[in-house]
């Protein structure tokens, strides 16, 4: 019984990360990235997308990182919309 | 966002449809002069430029609204310009406002500028720090024609908060929220 659950346990925890791991995430070099306190918009917006999974903005190296849910993507038009909606402008996507 | 600095006590509640304007409420209060102006605000971004480590902004800002003293009350309007450039390091700005009213009540100007040096460069997620240099002139309103006041602005996530004390002994306290 005990090594039924454990089994039941290690395999949804085995399945999460492998999820995890092959989620796709792309990144977009974005110039202007400079405050956090103007950025938070962009993740904001972003999260709102059913398609994002997680949202994670650097500053350090100037990019947004996008990662999908399993089997969404969006489109780069899109990507940009969301970006020069929130008073940014994007170098690059990096898919 | 609620401000009060060396001359005056004021709060703003602003909704932004786009990041090029914002309209809202904007309260002010004049303490020497006892001057309340209560009014609808409208920024404008005229201008944005994105550098790839630095950042540029110049607004347009308008209020218009009623202007009360000593229990008379005055339609007023007021325009400015603002402009702010900042990298992660280093910032600057400045801002100007005339204020006029249908009658005697206002008729003034006042500009302000800020320096500011993050003494730590702080990523997305994490407490960012700055010291700043904020002077302040303004020529028409009683008491101090130009005052300097020593700040330190920390913001995290959607939330700022400033903290400073000016020539004139007053308190600058600023908290801005973003919903």
């Amino acid at each position: 019984m005990m090594f039924k659950k454990f089994i039941t346990i290690f395999s949804l925890i085995f399945l999460i990360n492998i999820s995890s791991a092959f989620a796709k995430e792309i990144n977009i070099d974005v110039n202007g990235l400079v405050c956090e306190f103007c950025v938070v918009t962009i993740e904001k917006n972003f999260n709102k997308r059913n398609e994002i999974k997680k949202v994670r903005v650097d500053l350090d190296q100037k990019k947004v990182f996008l990662t999908f849910q399993d089997g969404k993507d969006l489109s780069d038009e899109i990507i940009k919309d969301i970006v020069v909606n929130n008073g940014y402008n994007i170098v690059k996507i990096n898919r | 966002m609620q401000m009060n600095d060396a001359m005056k006590n004021s709060i703003h509640a602003h909704y932004s449809p786009s990041y090029k304007y914002s309209v809202g409420y904007k309260g002010e209060y004049f303490r020497k002069d006892q001057i309340a102006l209560n009014g609808i605000q409208l920024n404008n971004l005229i201008k944005r430029w994105n550098l790839p480590a630095s950042q540029g902004n110049l607004y347009l800002e308008s209020n218009i609204g009623n202007a009360n003293k000593s229990g008379k009350n005055e339609l007023y309007g007021s325009v400015g310009i603002a402009g702010d450039f900042e990298t992660r390091k280093y910032f600057i700005s400045y801002e100007n406002n005339y204020y006029k009213s249908d009658g005697d009540i206002l008729s003034n100007f006042a500009q302000s500028a800020r320096i500011g040096v993050a003494p730590y460069v702080a990523n997305y997620g994490n407490l960012h720090t700055w010291l700043m240099l904020q002077v302040s002139h303004q020529p028409e309103f009683k008491g101090d024609k130009v005052i300097t006041t020593p700040l330190v602005r920390i913001f995290k996530g959607a939330h700022l908060a400033e903290f400073g004390v000016s020539s004139n002994k007053r308190i600058l306290f600023n908290f801005i929220a973003r919903f």
